[in-house]
């Protein structure tokens, strides 16, 4: 199954355009199903469709998936990462009203080849070519040694609160 | 110590529990609480339910702001927390400024999405917060109202 997510905020047709576009071409016939936006005009009778889900609904669906599709929202980037999941993005666009600016691009440009379970396309063609690899590599697991976490944020943080090293 | 930390729900909120695992991690044995404040209802943090606050953007025009300003300064009266993190967005920095208006210690963090520059919320509350972070260095570098000090990830 291929989950798809546009974020809670704008709908973004052009993603699901793209994708439904990429599927006829090669003929995916896998389950799909999407987290469209409030608002989206996209409509298809072969993908199982949700303006807007809970927070316990994406994540039962998004650990369900063998792959993510979504635009290039943090909260997907770093739920990908949580959850071992392959990742197709593509950021929006503010030039096509897809957004109040292009912070997604930045995004997208910060992430690019940092975690190899990751891929972020602008075009349409980069967009085809990385489904198409997300559906090769479904079954195959993810390689999360790339994923180092380190506690710098908060540990800077606790001592500027005065928390660390409080007395009991 | 009573910390709040507040949110807009979907990318912002999952830094902002990121950001809460690292912490209370630090703060292991310290006294401090934490409580959670987010643009969507019946949100469960470590077993603990979240506020709920309303969610404004920038189009929800002058009336709306104001009346979500109110109800922050009431959802604070009721909370009472000695400090406020934040890591956006416009709702967020809401919180933050009345905090500070009550003269409670806040931090901003800029969301790592914002990887060229600082979001529109994290440039206003540069100006008022204790503390304005960054995720990544080099917006730290130009800019002295901003600091660097880790990641959420």
């Amino acid at each position: 199954m291929i989950f798809i997510t546009v974020g809670t905020q704008l709908p973004f047709d052009r993603l699901l355009e793209y994708f439904d576009e990429w599927r006829n071409q090669v003929g995916y016939a896998g389950k799909v199903v999407a987290q469209v936006g409030e608002g989206s005009q996209f409509s298809s009778p072969t993908i199982e469709m949700f303006e807007t889900l809970s927070s316990e609904e994406y994540y039962q669906w998004f650990c369900q998936a063998d792959g993510v599709v979504s635009h290039a929202g943090m909260g997907s980037i770093l739920s990908c990462l949580d959850h071992r999941k392959r990742g197709v993005f593509l950021p929006r666009q503010h030039a096509l009203g897809e957004h109040r600016n292009d912070h997604q691009r930045d995004t997208a440009e910060a992430f690019e080849g940092k975690y190899p379970s990751l891929v972020f396309c602008t075009e349409k063609e980069a967009f085809f070519n990385a489904l198409t690899s997300l559906v090769d590599a479904s079954q195959s697991p993810v390689d999360s040694t790339s994923v180092e976490t380190n506690n710098e944020l908060g540990s800077n943080i606790a001592t500027y609160l005065g928390l660390k090293g409080a007395l009991l | 110590m009573k910390i709040l930390m507040v949110a807009s729900f979907g990318g912002h909120f999952i830094q902002l529990k990121r950001l809460y695992e690292q912490l209370k991690s630090e703060a292991g044995s310290s006294p401090a609480t934490f409580e959670f404040a987010v643009t969507e209802k019946n949100i469960n943090v470590d077993g603990k339910k979240a506020l709920y606050f309303a969610n404004v953007h920038r189009e929800s025009g002058i009336r709306k702001m104001l009346s979500t300003l109110l109800k922050v300064f009431r959802l604070l009266q009721e909370t009472r927390p000695d400090v406020v993190i934040s890591t956006g967005a416009l709702p967020g920095l809401i919180v933050c400024f009345a905090a500070k208006l009550k003269g409670k210690k806040v931090i901003w963090l800029d969301s790592m999405a914002n990887y060229q520059k600082m979001s529109f919320s994290g440039n206003i509350a540069k100006f008022f917060c204790d503390v304005c972070l960054t995720q990544w260095e080099h917006l730290a570098a130009n800019d002295n109202r901003v600091s660097y000090w880790g990641k959420v990830l």
